[in-house]
């Protein structure tokens, strides 16, 4: 024992020496060093090569097919084209869609996809076989996977309409799971992006993320499609995908990264000018404020481009409006942040350079969805949200893949009528409110689509009302009958599971439901509202903090969901239901990141009901709630936290250093933290 | 003064909240997140012990963590030898001793004084300040903490001391978990099936048991290190193991031998022998009569009970959270006490510490689904008539009831109950409701004053910590284990008077005050935490009806879509640790 004793001492020591945070620096940086010394293992192998997706490649006397494979029915294999089996093209010119979800038609259902409409085009000019490659949610390891094996299938022409997810980070950059030693390459990329981030800031993590993260990829895939275009001598045509730029809010969960105090403040400060400028209709005045902004904040913010986009088109200036709200697209990505799939700049002028280095025909969707009124912008109804397709889009864009393929001036083919009936045309408006309400738009946005979705569809309503019954239902949501009604529907119950699911309303739900409650309520007024069926206990408590998920309240960046809430934006929002007015009190368990002075401010509704007195550490305050602050149904408590947050450059200090040991850096500016946040109704008709 | 105690980032992570050296709250991480030995920071746990004790974050004036990480990062340094440091670690996180500091600042959000004590401290602690004695020798028992496997000591008004432990990797617990995964168990988790397995064979593999754990003078002992390797992730024996107990190891699926059921008892065996030699020690060291033991080893009530019956001690203490879970409270209660200089002596007798939910929102929403239910709001007396009656016409029921149990064990809050008397109960449970293996045996609760007239048992077992004999094993079938034992609890009128009154309204029906008592989940899961869970539970584990505070429902009341929805809605989540091996790397 007495040698083992030594060691044992010796490593005490060591540990001791190691014990912070530098020395779990040094311990990682010693795992992945060694982790790459001895290194004898490959990559998992890929799939084998006769197979693409959920299909084998087969020949056939009629030329190669592609049959479902039995062996994997597995679940990821719905992302793909229903079909079972493609049979040999025969003396057909065979057209091969590679793609996502976009390209998929996501969220029409299989009746109606791009890869079908392009069909039906391509049965007036002749003899086709149009095969549906596209994967939802496809990323670029998935395209290159296609890619890498499409000449086999002996395409006459491969329409590549992608490049939506490349901006996404990587699992291992996200909460999909640490970076592990499984890889040779484990921590390269966290230490390429942590070295930028130190260097840079998070302007430089944005860049670094850029050139390590999103173009090599999507370089990659252009490379194999030219291989195989060497290969089999297929036709190329590159679809350049565009974002809906005029349709898109912003969420209110990401303001800026962490800037210094006065910058902050002056940012703020800025943006209130900007708004009040548009709201003033003064909009001439704020491509200057944004400007401004955008040095601030290093690029790093979507809200400047956004309020430049607004003002640029009050103003005509098309160009202007395009730069705007690119910048505003293109901000988030990078920044380990949460953002929908979107193509951003860099991703669509690779496209179109690529392409035009190799003669191939490009398609951009920049002109083909151009607006009427601002050609440099492209239209709304174009969309079904940020970046798929309505229907009317996916006619326009696959009419003009049509002309690509037959060789024929642009405009030449008129675009189908798209959904032939109202009715599936609402039930998709309709879907489209509810997702983009979960993507954090703004009430008006999810209220336009819903009220679009009744008008079209008057038979949606019973969708819509027992939507709104399993939002405002009792816990356990999935007890309501309207959850039984709707668990029989293919189509909605993925939603409807996962809303029945939530022990809380997240805000962006709270918010579908206010909008239901709204267009809902106006003709149906005898109707009592779902929570009215029981007993009402004398007093009653909400939890304004209860977390939507088991694990907590997810961040809008990917750090770990936390149990209390993380004001990342200035405006932290509870909502919370009442079916009558009545007095309450309010008691909140706060702090901020500073306790320099300012307070802030709380309230419900437009009602201001207090302060928080500035507090570093954990502070508690009760503020009355008076009954006519309140009205029936869905109410919001609001808190307006100062412009002040945590010192920068200790932030991306701790940030990169966790990003080089595989951990989630925080990213954005903390404002405050509600701990607690219990409203106690004198004569609880709340829930 | 207010201390949070918190274990974490090992398995089954729990707080504990100490107010004035009181404990009001505790609670594990798991049972929130809904992933079974969830072992992260336990930031759910913490603002529902809060909320219970009727505090906010702000009231905090200590955390106190239940291990010492750089003690635990040197361990792991010569768990790597001789390729330190990149040996053993699937992810860089690993050697990481800032982490708890860092995630109680992150996702705690505390930012005031964090204190750590050692593992076994903790586990120590946790015994020693909940048993009420005034001094008292303490035995702690468990896989590995930091260093630690097994350590002895002293308590009293001074605080604890403990005086010898025995080292990593020499570990009782770890060796008991070897054969459980060569069982064809998951270790964490499983380690129960063996001692449920363990009364179906006989002790004819003790000799080689012996040889891979040597028993030396006093408190040490000593594992065959050829036969085990506790640093890789894939398995927690060497193949000279198979060897020396002369069979290969048992495969998950296949079926369970006698050859595996003998195995069972000689570990078993082998296990009680050496800690009775080691209480034994015990007792010559400090001289005391009294004895707090803690760990998960003191989670093996079967050895327990021969410690109790055979060991030296005449008045024992087991934690009721005796694993990682109850290191929570022993943390606390060690800061408080250096930091006051004063603790409170109280036994603790109610293991009911986590928070409480009233029904109202469930209510409602039966309501609102027209699901009948009946109310006995200030009818305690009706209520535990009808669900002792239920009971005794063979239903099965959910039994929820105010506080939820800190600890492992369902001990009348969260529990589903049913009839001891049942020849075919066991199985009834078994197939529809545990889904597990046929030989794990239930256990029954039993009136407290009426305990001795039905068990061999003289001392109170509130915690379902200990064993005892049946004296009339053909009464009870379904309580009996195959050796006419059973694994009971003691229900004092002044703990838990309404799960009192049921048992007591059960023996006024039957003759038997007693009924077996068995955890609420599904297999997999952890125990329920709200009323939802329970409504869940209800549909899940095919109850025939759920007792929630004062309300009854039965499932042949429910619409019958309600299990197809539940399976989609509320899926069983993944557990929070993996199984295969003991995670401790
Ligand atoms: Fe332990």
């Amino acid at each position: 024992m007495t040698g083992d004793r030594r060691l044992r001492a010796a490593l005490e020591q060591l540990a001791q020496l190691l014990a912070d945070s530098r020395g779990t620096v040094v311990l990682t940086d010693l795992q992945h060093a060694a982790r790459r010394r001895d290194d004898a293992r490959h990559l998992a192998p890929t799939a084998s090569d006769d197979t693409i997706g959920p299909w084998r490649i087969a020949p056939s006397p009629d030329g190669v097919a592609l049959l479902r494979r039995p062996d994997q029915p597995d679940l990821a294999h719905a992302d793909w084209s229903p079909v079972t089996d493609i049979p040999g093209a025969g003396a057909a010119r065979r057209v091969v869609l590679l793609g996502e979800s976009a390209a998929r038609g996501w969220p029409h259902g299989p009746g109606f996809t791009p890869a079908g409409v392009l069909a039906g085009q391509l049965a007036r000019a002749g003899d086709y076989q149009c095969v549906d490659l596209s994967k939802t949610g496809a990323d670029g390891h998935d395209l290159c996977h296609v890619a890498e094996r499409v000449a086999a299938l002996q395409p006459d022409v491969i329409v590549s309409f992608a490049g939506n997810n490349w901006a996404l980070p990587p699992p291992g950059l996200t909460a999909a799971g640490p970076a592990t030693t499984e890889r040779p390459d484990g921590l390269d990329l966290h230490h390429e992006l942590a070295d930028a981030l130190a260097a840079g800031g998070y302007p430089g993590l944005r860049r670094a993320f850029q050139s390590a993260v999103v173009l090599p990829p999507a370089r990659r895939y252009l490379d194999l499609l030219a291989a195989a275009r060497q290969n089999c001598g297929a036709e190329i045509i590159i679809v350049v995908p565009e974002f809906n730029l005029r349709g898109w809010t912003p969420p209110a969960d990401i303001e800026t990264t962490a800037l210094p105090a006065s910058a902050l403040r002056q940012w703020y400060a800025l943006r209130a000018e900007a708004q009040h400028a548009l709201t003033d209709n003064r909009p001439q005045e704020v491509p200057a404020l944004a400007r401004r902004m955008a040095q601030l904040d290093g690029g790093c913010s979507p809200i400047p481009g956004h309020l430049l986009g607004l003002a640029a088109t009050r103003l005509g200036d098309g160009a202007l409006a395009r730069q705007g709200f690119e910048q505003s697209r293109d901000a988030v990505c990078g920044l380990l942040v949460r953002y929908t799939p979107r193509a951003v700049r860099a991703v669509q002028d690779l496209l179109v350079s690529y392409a035009d280095a190799h003669g191939w025909p490009c398609v951009d969707l920049r002109k083909v969805l151009a607006a009427a009124d601002l050609p440099d912008l492209p239209d709304e109804s174009n969309f079904h949200d940020y970046c798929h397709l309505s229907d009317t889009g996916i006619e326009r864009a696959m009419a003009a893949v049509t002309d690509a393929i037959c060789r024929r001036p642009p405009g030449s083919t008129r675009p189908g009528a798209g959904l032939p009936d109202p009715e599936p045309r609402g039930f998709v408006l309709a879907r489209a409110a509810a997702h983009l309400a979960y993507q954090g738009q703004p009430a008006d946005a999810v209220r336009a689509r819903l009220a679009a979705a009744l008008r079209l569809a008057p038979s949606v309503r019973p969708l819509l009302a027992d939507t709104r019954d399993v939002l405002a239902a009792p816990k356990p949501a999935w007890t309501h009958p309207a959850v039984t009604r709707l668990a029989g529907d293919a189509q909605v119950w993925p939603f409807i599971a996962a809303l029945a699911a939530q022990p809380a309303l997240s805000p962006e739900l709270w918010t579908l439901r206010s909008c239901l409650d709204d267009l809902l309520a106006d003709d149906e007024p005898e109707r009592a509202p779902a929570s009215d069926a029981g007993r009402h206990p004398a007093r009653q408590e909400i939890d304004l903090v209860a977390a939507p998920h088991p694990d907590g309240h997810p961040l809008p960046n990917w750090a770990a969901p936390r149990a209390h809430h993380h004001a990342t934006a200035r405006r932290s929002v509870f909502g919370f239901a009442v079916d009558a007015p009545v007095d309450g009190i309010l008691s909140i368990a706060y702090r901020m990141p500073t306790g320099s002075g300012s307070t802030a401010e709380v309230y419900c509704g437009p009602t201001r009901l207090g302060d928080l007195p500035p507090s570093p550490v954990w502070a508690s305050t009760r503020l009355a709630v008076p009954t006519d602050a309140l009205r029936p149904g869905v109410n919001w408590i609001t808190v307006i936290w100062p412009p002040e947050c945590r010192d920068p450059t200790g932030q991306v200090e701790r940030d990169a250093e966790a990003l080089g040991c595989g951990r989630p850096a925080y990213v954005l500016p903390l404002f405050g933290e509600v701990h607690e946040a219990r409203l106690l109704l004198s004569a609880g008709r709340g829930q | 003064m207010i201390v949070v105690g918190v274990s974490a980032l090992y398995h089954d992570a729990a707080c504990a909240v100490l107010v004035d050296g009181e404990l009001v709250a505790a609670a594990q991480e798991e049972r929130f997140t809904r992933r079974r030995y969830e072992p992260a920071m336990p930031a759910q746990a913490m603002r529902a012990c809060l909320r219970q004790g009727g505090l906010t974050i702000a009231d905090v004036d200590r955390i106190a963590y239940y291990e010492s990480p750089a003690a635990r990062l040197s361990r792991q340094l010569w768990q790597g030898l001789p390729d330190l440091p990149s040996a053993a670690p699937h992810w860089f996180g690993r050697l990481d001793a800032d982490r708890p500091y860092r995630e109680i600042r992150e996702l705690l959000g505390y930012d005031g004084p964090v204190m750590s004590v050692t593992h076994h401290e903790a586990h120590a602690a946790s015994a020693f300040y909940c048993s009420g004695f005034a001094e008292s020798a303490l035995l702690t028992a468990d896989a590995v903490g930091e260093w630690t496997t097994t350590s002895y000591g002293r308590g009293g008004p001074e605080g604890i001391e403990l005086f010898e432990e025995v080292s990593f990797p020499h570990s009782l617990g770890l060796l008991y978990s070897a054969v459980t995964s060569y069982l064809g168990f998951d270790v964490n988790s499983d380690e129960y099936k063996v001692m449920g397995l363990a009364p179906y064979g006989r002790p004819t593999l003790v000799g080689r048991v012996e040889t891979l754990v040597e028993n030396l003078a006093g408190g040490q002992f000593r594992l065959d290190q050829s036969c085990f390797d506790f640093s890789t992730p894939d398995r927690m024996y060497r193949d000279a193991l198979a060897q020396r107990i002369g069979a290969p190891p048992r495969a998950r699926d296949e079926p369970v031998t006698q050859f595996h059921r003998d195995l069972a008892r000689s570990v078993q065996h082998v296990l009680e022998e050496i800690l009775l030699d080691k209480v034994r020690y015990l007792s010559r060291q400090t001289g005391s009569d009294n004895l707090s033991y803690a760990g998960g080893v003191a989670l093996n009530c079967v050895a327990n009970a021969r410690i109790r019956r055979d060991g030296p001690f005449t008045a024992h203490f087991i934690q009721p959270a005796a694993g990682d879970a109850g290191g929570a409270i022993g943390a606390a209660a060690i800061v408080h006490h250096r930091e006051t200089g004063t603790y409170t002596r109280r036994r603790l007798s109610d293991a009911r510490l986590g928070p409480a939910y009233d029904t109202g929102e469930l209510q409602r929403a039966l309501d609102l689904a027209g699901v009948p239910y009946l109310s006995y709001r200030g009818r305690e007396g009706d209520l535990v008539a009808d669900v002792a009656a239920m009971i005794a016409a063979g239903k099965v029921v959910g039994w929820y009831q105010g506080r939820m149990e800190f600890g492992p064990r369902a001990l009348g809050a969260r529990s589903i109950l049913a009839d001891p008397r049942g020849r075919d109960t066991r199985d009834h449970l078994n197939a529809l409701v545990k889904q597990r293996e046929a030989f794990r045996p239930f256990a029954p609760a039993v009136a407290a004053e009426r305990a001795r007239d039905f068990f061999d048992l003289d001392v109170a077992s509130p915690f379902m910590l200990d064993v005892a004999q049946v004296r009339d094993p053909d009464a009870l079938p379904a309580v009996t284990h195959v050796d006419g034992s059973a694994r009971l609890q003691t229900v004092d009128a002044a703990v838990n008077r309404r799960f009192h009154a049921l048992l007591t309204a059960f023996g006024a029906l039957t003759g038997y005050p007693i009924l077996l008592n068995t955890s609420f989940n599904l297999r997999g899961e952890p125990i329920v935490c709200t009323p939802a869970d329970a409504l869940a539970g209800l549909v899940r584990c095919r109850l025939d009806a759920l007792a929630v505070e004062d309300i009854v429902l039965r499932r042949a009341d429910l619409p019958p879509d309600w299990h197809d929805i539940v399976d989609d809605v509320a899926p069983v989540r993944p557990g929070g640790i993996p199984t295969d091996v003991y995670s401790f790397v």
